[in-house]
């Protein structure tokens, strides 16, 4: 009987650890009822928008593959290929990527923002002593991180625009198709395009809301870190949108008001301009993202200075998939005036030995990301890492011209062209004379604000929305490689009419197979 | 858990009835023809699951209840069944050879055992000979065409790869297609089915339909496979020793991908300025110093394979006992890729009292693991791709030599496409894992009362694996400084099952009523972390902790877990064994699921109607069996995420340095189960006692199928977790079985399966069509799930050398963008399958040929895209086709211009139809006569044993063997050669 019971004992001993609780949760997230109901998860929810900028904001490279000054070389490995080529169709890669993850980006940002609503209506009822109520200064906080994610939605609709959208033109804003306008979380929508007009209606609010509440905020100043948006961010983003929208005046008195401020000044020599691109700092960074070796920093110029051995600070087998043309590096030689120095070129290019193929080739490289020495994953081992800058002021100083220009304002055109290139171009000896500026006018002091702005903002800024706004063809005929013989041939010579459907990117298949709401306004069917 | 609780006392309050006393009976089982001993009899005490294989020498020994029933078994032979009179204790028995009833018993889950021919459900057995000495680890790639309706496939040729598995088609598109595995009684994952060593199979047996399946409820859809391993009997004369070993080559099935020699390579790429002159004239003088390389045969070796098993069996009074132990040792025939593995079992049933047995099943097994895919790096690519990759006009690494553009001899650094050598590459980043595999239960067997069986079987099945990643800092590519991971994996599931089976006196003799009810708790958790560090400076010093850097990025760690709560109940009818019908239910609760639907119930009724024991056929001389089975019946299919249904913020995202949270997943509370019905009938006839076949037809309905909803990204997500849509597989099997000559020394055999299976979407929850042109794939109403969706490939246009496509009016278009995506009706799961094996046996020689086919396969040859690709790849390996290339006006030719754009279509989807001779054995059994003499060696086998060893196929490129949907450097499948010997004292 004893034996019975021990093994009575036994079988009950092994049934316990039968299933019990069948209300199972993951241990790397909360149930989303719990996880935003305190200022503190509003607060991270902040950090994790920040991030979601950041990499919206990524895609400054391939953006820029697709236009003049640069080769791919034979050891590409095709590379950026489709959009060098201009070959992508509506399954590409980095087409579907950008519309996918910037769309996805503003569907968290209407979460946020329906969350916040929440959150004060329910605050609101909590008692004073209430250990979750909000303080005064929390609800300050709370309302500054409400207005940067209505500066991001801003930011990333119009990111969308550049890619999926004809440039903005105000006598046909009320029929062009613009991006989906989605303002609410909620899955199940399946909305069609709106028009360029209410596109550009919707930034405008968002960026109404982000200025009450970021000026509010710092008194109409900037944070301490550049890391974070402040009133000056916002200007930005606001000339962007004024002279997409051809409101030149506006424009003009906004871009000026940021290449005015003595804040952001130009930076003048040539060590700090080259230290700008290396170490991520310097008086005319207005806004970039955080980086650190743990978030955030971008190998930028793998595509340049790619080394197989993993050190390219001390390779002399460089293997880029991408170099300069000559014709881009020429541009900087002012006219051939040998009394003058550009500081920009020695930060931009670099000499180095690559191999390309077998040949052994000595080849002008582009340093613009070379790889700021803390993100270097391995110290000595430099990981080509950089942040992911936004603005500067010099994007501006040249916005400041082109909106003068357009505005039928040549002197004030000429004035910030001469701006720009004063704080660039030097006297190449202190025997040799000073650079002075001959003013420009009509069409050539436009194609030179133009030039200026391709050699300034060369692989940074994003240059097809340039070549849309300005109605120009992308045509690399006449723009002689380094050397062709390591170049390849397709593309080489390549020329895109102004009116070519490709300027406009296809919407992606993944959204046009699921969206039937879309249906009749794809870009290229 | 009141209700399991409550159980439990139940069970406990019965024991205290126990009264009735046991037996001890042993005996010897002698052929009645020759008066031979028949070894592996099965002695059985009928309605337990009490039963015992007769040991050399025929004997038995097993312990019944007072006038409790023996059935005596085996195949070919007719059963009989003895009833035990009181004090009786030896009882021989002489058993007829009686083709009729070549009937097995076998467990099917839940419940005692019962012989194959009266069960209600479609089962099928595979035996240890099929299983055993086969030159793989995988003991799945030998059922390969062995069971009808049953296709497997193995994709790989890596050591440790193992095989998908697809009973009566696929029933299912994005939760799991694995059919359930039951070791021993005990629920185990695929893992542990790997991990046995082949050699202690007794048995493998598929049930397919409802009646079978059902018991086993949610996870049930896609069949169950319930293996036996093997057990001792109680014959305490003496134990059986068996000790085995083979060694054996193995190397890569045929390539079909033909390349370029590297002259014409050379002049291609010249002709197309792939490279400058300066590096034609460079290679072109390397090639004709060094000699160029055929990549395929330098990255794919020839390898070896050991492996050694031993066991005993045997038993005492109240002790039967088996206990074995394997080793086995694979290279691979891709650089850094191998498999060593250690294995041991011990299967013991102890007689604890006359009304309690103690079962008790442990296996263990350990292997070291290196693959080709887990590397550190992107090597992986490099290796499985070099042989398209690689130029072949290139020197291999191993020469080391290079000439320098001056014409000097130096020392080579790396390929000047700027890849490894795969095996310098793998030798440099070193990497390697171990997994240790346990599965074990307990149960415990109280046979109270005449008839009722009380049982509680209480089992681990778990794991844990590591893995070291390093590369070294001595790597040329590394910059001197080294990198190391390391993963650390661990999972384990506790199931408790029990169970109360009662047998009711035959009423009047001939109505039998068994009743079965019972109760199954499983608790699954698992852990994970991975962690990298790097900056290593020194190649001995390759710890975690000799880094100089650890990126946060680069550590994660995950925990999940689920619980599953069941009831579940049987009633089986009979009568006459002429009538037979099978009543199941069964509930799961799990927690994988929405709160709204979270319970789910399952049956099934089966029939059987023995129509040859009708008066009007027995003792018929030309159709000597005749039995019609139906059954009908539901499962369910829980193979998904745990988490899916629940509305998810997480953390992570962080900015700053400061943490961040988002909104992970929206969840779906109505989430439910995978639901499926099946209906099945077969007739299975026998024929002049020397043919058996069957034809059984099925409908296999899925609904609710869980699918993860393409959704348009400007939704916010990409796609949303439904029940979105219904499924139908409908087919038939055959099986067919025939002696065709038999005599004292000589034996032949055949035998062949076949599957038919058509497949096609019955419903779509919300949407006309469910369309992921990224994975070839449109899921429609009508059509098969497995159907291809690209755009038709229409040639190349002689005049410009333009690729043409179909813009879906049947009228070509040159442009990419315009080429509409069409429904190919031709599917990647092939709707005809089978496999026949043929049978010779001389005496002691025997050779066994076991054929398998896919007919009506497509694949999509990824190889093929990237290889033939000019604006994808350039500077790369080109297979010889590529000649073909249109370069003026006038050629006619299928290779578009060069710089065309060529996207997924039809030009690169091929059949890989193709029959394999999947393994051919010959062996030969010393006789026994000879082995007498040596007084202690009761047999001696030898045997060679060839695997893949023949294939038929159009498919153009490694192989045709690859179970999915597209294939780019894929770890080709191999060809064994193997040798065993194999001792018995």
């Amino acid at each position: 009987m004893k034996n019975i019971i021990k093994g009575a004992l036994l079988l009950l001993l092994a049934g316990g650890v039968a299933a019990c609780n069948l209300n199972k949760y993951p241990s790397n997230a909360i149930p989303a009822d719990e996880g935003f109901t305190t200022f503190k998860d509003a607060k991270e929810f902040r950090n994790s928008i920040y991030y979601m900028g950041r990499s919206s904001m990524t895609d400054i490279i391939s953006a820029n593959m697709q236009c003049e000054g640069i080769n791919a070389t034979l050891d590409y490995g095709n590379s950026y290929g489709e959009q060098y080529a201009w070959t992508f169709t509506d399954t590409d890669s980095t087409v579907d990527n950008i519309w996918t993850n910037d769309n996805g980006n503003i569907s968290q940002i209407n979460y946020f923002l329906e969350q916040c609503e929440t959150l004060i209506a329910n605050d609101a009822n909590l008692s004073e002593s209430d250990p979750d109520k909000m303080s005064a200064q929390d609800l300050k906080d709370l309302n500054l991180y409400i207005g940067e994610a209505h500066f991001f939605r801003a930011l990333l609709r119009r990111h969308l625009v550049m890619y999926y959208c004809k440039d903005y033109e105000p006598t046909t804003a009320d029929t062009d198709w613009g991006i989906i306008l989605n303002d609410t979380y909620n899955i199940a929508q399946r909305l069609p395009r709106a028009t360029m007009a209410k596109t550009y209606e919707a930034i405008n609010t968002d960026l109404d809301l982000a200025r009450t509440a970021i000026e509010g905020y710092y008194g109409g100043g900037d944070p301490a870190e550049k890391y974070y948006l402040g009133s000056t961010a916002v200007k930005c983003l606001t000339a962007y949108v004024q002279l997409d929208m051809h409101q030149y005046p506006e424009a003009a008195a906004t871009a000026a008001s940021i290449a005015d401020a003595s804040k952001y000044a130009l930076i003048t020599d040539a060590t700090s301009f080259a230290s700008m691109w290396k170490n991520n700092e310097g008086s005319e960074l207005i806004f970039q993202f955080f980086a650190s070796l743990d978030e955030g920093s971008v190998q930028y110029g793998s595509p340049f200075l790619y080394d197989p051995f993993g050190d390219p600070d001390h390779s002399t087998s460089l293997k880029p998939q991408y170099v300069p043309a000559q014709y881009m590096i020429d541009q900087y030689s002012n006219n051939g005036n040998d009394a003058w120095v550009d500081i920009r070129p020695s930060a931009y290019f670099t000499t180095r030995t690559c191999r390309i193929g077998t040949a052994s080739v000595n080849l002008k490289l582009l340093n613009k990301y070379p790889g700021n020495p803390n993100y270097n994953a391995t110290a000595g081992l430099n990981s080509l890492a950089n942040n992911v800058p936004l603005y500067r002021s010099a994007d501006f100083v040249l916005l400041a011209a082109e909106a003068y220009y357009r505005d039928g304002d040549e002197v004030n055109a000429n004035k910030y062209l001469q701006k720009l290139r004063e704080a660039r171009i030097h006297a190449n000896s202190s025997s040799a004379p000073e650079y002075t500026y001959t003013p420009y006018s009509g069409e050539e002091l436009f194609s030179e604000i133009k030039m200026e702005r391709l050699k300034e903002m060369f692989m940074e800024s994003n240059r097809m929305a340039d070549l849309k706004r300005w109605g120009d063809p992308m045509s690399r005929l006449g723009w002689t490689p380094q050397d062709e013989s390591v170049c390849v041939t397709i593309g080489m010579y390549l020329n895109i009419n102004a009116n070519d459907y490709r300027f406009v990117w296809p919407i992606p298949q993944s959204e046009y197979t699921n969206n039937s709401a879309i249906k009749d306004q794809l870009n290229w069917k | 858990m009141r209700k399991f609780v409550l159980s439990v006392f139940t069970m406990l309050l019965m024991c205290f009835q126990l009264t009735a006393q046991d037996q001890h009976v042993t005996g010897i089982v002698t052929d009645a023809a020759s008066g031979e001993p028949i070894i592996g009899a099965v002695v059985a005490v009928k309605g337990t699951q009490n039963a015992f294989v007769t040991g050399i020498d025929g004997d038995y020994m097993i312990d019944v209840p007072a006038n409790g029933t023996l059935e005596f078994t085996y195949v070919g032979y007719k059963t009989q069944e003895i009833v035990v009179n009181p004090g009786q204790t030896v009882i021989n028995v002489t058993m007829a050879q009686e083709s009729e009833n070549i009937e097995q018993v076998v467990v099917i889950g839940y419940g005692s055992a019962r012989s194959v021919g009266s069960v209600t459900g479609a089962v099928s057995v595979v035996n240890s000979e099929i299983l055993n000495d086969k030159p793989v680890m995988n003991v799945a790639d030998a059922l390969s065409g062995q069971v009808s309706g049953m296709s497997v496939m193995t994709s790989s040729g890596e050591p440790s790869a193992s095989s998908s598995i697809r009973i009566h088609g696929s029933g299912s598109i994005s939760a799991g297609t694995e059919p359930l595995y039951v070791i021993d009684g005990m629920p185990s994952s695929a893992n542990q089915f790997l991990a046995l060593s082949s050699n202690d199979i007794e048995n493998m047996v598929t049930l397919k339909d409802a009646s079978a399946t059902s018991i086993y409820g949610s996870r049930a859809a896609n069949g169950v496979i319930y293996i036996t391993t093997k057990k001792g009997s109680r014959t305490a004369q003496k134990a059986q020793f068996r000790l085995s070993g083979g060694y054996g080559i193995s190397t890569p099935v045929n390539n079909n991908l033909q390349q370029m020699s590297g002259r014409d390579l050379l002049d291609w790429q010249l002709y197309f300025n792939e490279i400058s002159r300066t590096s034609y004239d460079s290679y072109l003088a390397n090639m004709e110093m060094f000699g160029g390389t055929d990549w395929f045969k330098y990255v794919y070796q020839p390898a070896p394979t050991y492996n050694g098993e031993f066991s005993v069996s045997g038993g005492s009074e109240n002790i039967s006992y088996y206990v074995s132990g394997s080793y086995m040792n694979q290279d691979g025939i891709a650089p850094g890729s191998s498999m060593e593995r250690y294995t041991f079992r011990t299967n013991l049933a102890a007689e604890a009292t006359s009304w309690m047995r103690i079962n008790m099943n442990m296996a263990i097994s350990t292997d070291k693991r290196i693959s080709t895919q887990d590397s550190v790096s992107s090597t992986q690519g490099v290796i499985l791709s070099a042989p398209n990759n690689f130029a072949t006009y290139m020197p291999s690494y191993m020469s080391r030599k290079y000439l320098t553009e001056s014409g000097e001899v130096a020392t080579y650094t790396y390929f000047p496409n700027g890849m490894m050598d795969p095996w310098y590459a793998m030798k440099e980043q070193p990497q390697g894992g171990y997994n240790t595999l346990y599965n074990g239960n307990i149960s415990i067997v109280l046979t109270p009362l005449k008839g009722l069986t009380i049982t509680s079987l209480n089992g681990i099945d778990g794991a844990f694996s590591t893995l070291k990643m390093s590369g070294l800092p001595s790597y040329e590519l590394s910059g001197g400084s080294g990198v190391r991971g390391r993963n650390y994996n661990q999972y384990r599931t506790l199931t408790t099952s029990n169970t109360i089976e009662y047998k009711l006196k035959p009423i009047k003799d001939f109505h039998n009523l068994t009743f079965l009810v019972g109760q199954e708790g499983i608790d699954y958790q698992d852990d994970f972390f991975a962690v990298m560090t790097t900056g290593q400076a020194d190649d001995r010093l390759m710890l975690l902790s000799n880094g100089t850097n650890v990126i946060i990025g680069n550590v994660s760690e995950s925990n999940s877990s689920y619980n599953m709560l069941s009831f579940f109940g049987r009633v089986n009818y009979d009568y006459k064994n002429k009538y037979s019908l099978d009543v199941t239910v069964r509930n799961d609760a799990s927690s994988k699921f929405g709160a709204d639907n979270r319970d789910a119930f399952f049956y099934a009724v089966g029939g059987m109607w023995n129509i040859s024991q009708e008066k009007f056929l027995m003792n018929n001389r030309v159709l000597t069996d005749l039995k019609l089975r139906a059954t009908y019946g539901t499962q369910g299919n829980s193979s998904i995420s745990y988490y899916t249904h629940l509305a998810l913020i997480a953390g992570g995202m962080n900015y700053a340095g400061n943490a961040g949270r988002y909104f992970a997943n929206p969840g779906n509370s109505h989430l439910g189960w995978e639901k499926q019905g099946m209906f099945n009938v077969s007739l299975e006839l026998g024929l002049w006692h020397w043919l058996t076949a069957s034809i059984n037809y099925y409908d296999r309905r899925s609904t609710d199928m869980l699918f993860d909803v393409p959704y348009p990204p400007s939704s916010g997500v990409t796609s949303h977790a439904e029940n979105a849509l219904g499924m139908l597989n409908r087919g038939v099997d055959v099986d067919i079985a025939a002696t065709i000559f038999q005599n004292k020394d000589w034996n032949i055999g055949v035998s062949t399966t076949f599957g038919y299976n058509s497949n096609k979407i019955t419903y779509l929850y919300s949407t006309d069509a469910i369309t992921l042109p990224d994975q070839f794939a449109q899921y429609k109403v009508g059509r098969s799930a497995w159907s291809f969706y690209l755009p038709e490939f229409m040639g190349v246009d002689p005049r410009d050398g333009k690729p043409m496509f179909n813009d879906g009016n049947g009228n070509p278009v040159k442009d990419a963008n315009l080429a509409a995506y069409i429904n190919t009706d031709k599917e990647y799961i092939a709707p005809y399958y089978g496999g026949f094996n043929i049978d010779v046996r001389w005496k002691g020689l025997s050779l066994q040929a076991n054929f398998t086919y896919q007919l009506d396969k497509w694949l999509y040859n990824g190889d093929r895209f990237f290889t033939e690709s000019t604006t994808t790849m350039s500077q790369f390996q080109r297979p010889e086709n590529m000649k073909n290339i249109w370069t003026e006006p006038g050629d006619i030719t299928d290779i578009p211009a060069y710089g065309e754009t060529m996207i997924h279509s039809t030009a690169y989807l091929e059949n890989a139809s193709f029959l394999r001779l999947k393994n051919l054995t010959l062996s030969y059994q010393f006789p026994s006569s000879l082995l007498k003499k040596t007084g202690f060696i009761q047999g001696i086998k030898v045997s060679a044993i060839f695997r893949n060893l023949w294939t038929l196929t159009k498919y153009t490129g490694y192989d045709p063997e690859y179970d999915g949907k597209s294939v780019y450097g894929m770890y080709p499948n191999t060809r064994q050669y193997s040798f065993s010997l194999e001792f018995m004292f």
